[in-house]
């Protein structure tokens, strides 16, 4: 390869490069660096968040087109606000703050108004179109087929909750923060959820 | 759900939590996705100056433009340290005359005593002449002005009567011949440049030892469309001074290659 092809290519600074003896990079660390012009920084971040986001959409939405079309939104919404970031805020919160208003957005666009089962917790509101469907490549197992099947029937507040929990790993504290509720409240729903979901399973 | 299986979810360790885990499966690829998403983020990038170039590439670009003014300046300065000058018009102060003239007894000598030496300033001056008709006026291309030229010149300095081994000896003979044909000539240089004026004077004389300068007036013939004029110009310049090339602008102007 030619000297200067070899440098064209913006290397990957080695500091951002963790070994499993290492602490991992911090999101918000990447963040930074991605601020100050290192593209590798950015490449983790994408790939660390890519794939809980897209599960969230799918599951979400039920569509996987949809559900792309979201992800790259997220994405494009993070690096326009690059530089508004500021890395006091966990990063972590930022991008899903991002990918829940998208998906208001959405419903917005598509029902005119929000759903109701943001406002309350009314499964009935929840439209079929809404509904997930088992994701049949991920998961070949009839239980866990069931289980996504019933994570789609569950209202979608609860859902969004459930979801922020497994996907995105976020504390009760930080889905409140989230979804502008108090602690209590997605207490309330995660606790529906995960008792709707644990009675549907063992009747199966 | 009771208060345990809770407290159990929230430490992660339900078996809820581990079913949903197993379905976790890497998503499928978005190529699409991945391909915007990644060439906005690299855009937003500014790319760093010369940051695809070798630190070495980078510090050659000063290298070659400074090494060949640094060259230039070399190969400038020596010419004008070699070529002696004629600076006095009048007669020099007797002291000078006085070293002119055992200057003059030194160069009658055969070229067999010094054959290593500079040339003898009469076979330059008169070679000189030969390529600046229009430097002298008409009563001064006499045949009889070389001569008077040389007598009233300074002796060299001694500096500069270190032997120069590359000196031809065909060049020599030529700016001899040179020299006596301007000699048997009727008693004028060739004639002077046009757009220079009737004759030589001091301000072309000095235009025209000034390498600068006489390109300038190349380039101002030829800006005035007196193109064959400039041809002839920049022939007589490319004698005088060889090792200056012609500039691009100056060059494509006369459609003669620098």
């Amino acid at each position: 390869m030619p000297l200067s092809a070899a440098r064209a290519v913006r290397p990957a600074p080695i500091a951002l490069i963790s070994t499993s003896m290492d602490a991992p990079i911090s999101d918000e660390q990447l963040m930074q660096h991605y601020r100050e012009g290192q593209y590798a920084a950015f490449e983790q971040l994408y790939a660390r968040h890519r794939p809980p986001l897209l599960r969230f959409y799918r599951r979400q939405t039920g569509s996987p087109e949809l559900a792309e079309e979201l992800l790259q939104e997220v994405f494009m919404r993070l690096i326009r606000s690059r530089e508004r970031y500021q890395p006091s805020a966990p990063l972590r919160i930022f991008l899903w703050q991002i990918a829940r208003n998208l998906l208001i957005d959405h419903y917005r666009r598509q029902r005119r108004s929000l759903p109701s089962s943001y406002a309350d917790f009314d499964p009935d509101q929840v439209a079929a179109s809404e509904r997930v469907q088992p994701d049949h490549a991920a998961a070949h197992n009839q239980q866990l087929e069931r289980l996504l099947s019933l994570i789609g029937e569950l209202p979608c507040a609860q859902r969004e909750a459930f979801l922020l929990r497994e996907e995105a790993g976020l504390s009760l504290t930080e889905i409140a923060q989230l979804a502008g509720v108090s602690t209590d409240t997605v207490k309330s729903r995660l606790r529906y959820a995960i008792g709707k979901l644990r009675r549907a399973l063992e009747e199966t | 759900m009771d208060e345990h299986e809770w407290e159990r979810y929230l430490d992660g360790d339900s078996d809820l939590t581990a079913l949903y885990r197993a379905s976790q499966a890497p998503p499928p690829a978005t190529p699409r996705a991945d391909a915007r998403v990644r060439a906005a983020a690299q855009a937003q990038i500014p790319a760093p100056p010369d940051a695809t170039r070798h630190p070495l590439q980078r510090a050659r670009r000063w290298w070659v433009p400074a090494s060949v003014a640094a060259s230039l300046v070399m190969a400038t300065s020596l010419y004008l340290v070699q070529r002696p000058v004629v600076l006095m018009e009048g007669p020099p102060p007797p002291a000078f005359k006085a070293a002119a003239d055992r200057a003059q007894e030194s160069r009658i000598a055969p070229p067999q005593a010094a054959p290593q030496t500079l040339p003898s300033t009469s076979a330059m001056d008169t070679a000189r002449s030969t390529r600046e008709p229009h430097s002298a006026t008409p009563e001064r291309a006499n045949a009889a002005a070389p001569a008077a030229a040389l007598k009233k010149q300074p002796p060299l300095p001694q500096a500069l009567q270190a032997p120069v081994p590359r000196q031809m000896p065909e060049r020599q003979e030529q700016e001899k011949q040179a020299a006596e044909a301007i000699a048997r000539s009727s008693g004028t240089a060739s004639e002077p440049a046009p757009g220079f004026g009737d004759g030589g004077s001091a301000t072309e004389d000095a235009a025209l030892s000034d390498p600068q300068q006489w390109l300038a007036r190349i380039a101002a013939l030829a800006a005035a469309d007196q193109l064959e004029s400039a041809r002839g110009e920049w022939l007589r310049f490319q004698q005088r001074y060889p090792e200056i090339a012609l500039p691009a602008a100056l060059s494509e102007q006369l459609g003669r290659s620098p």
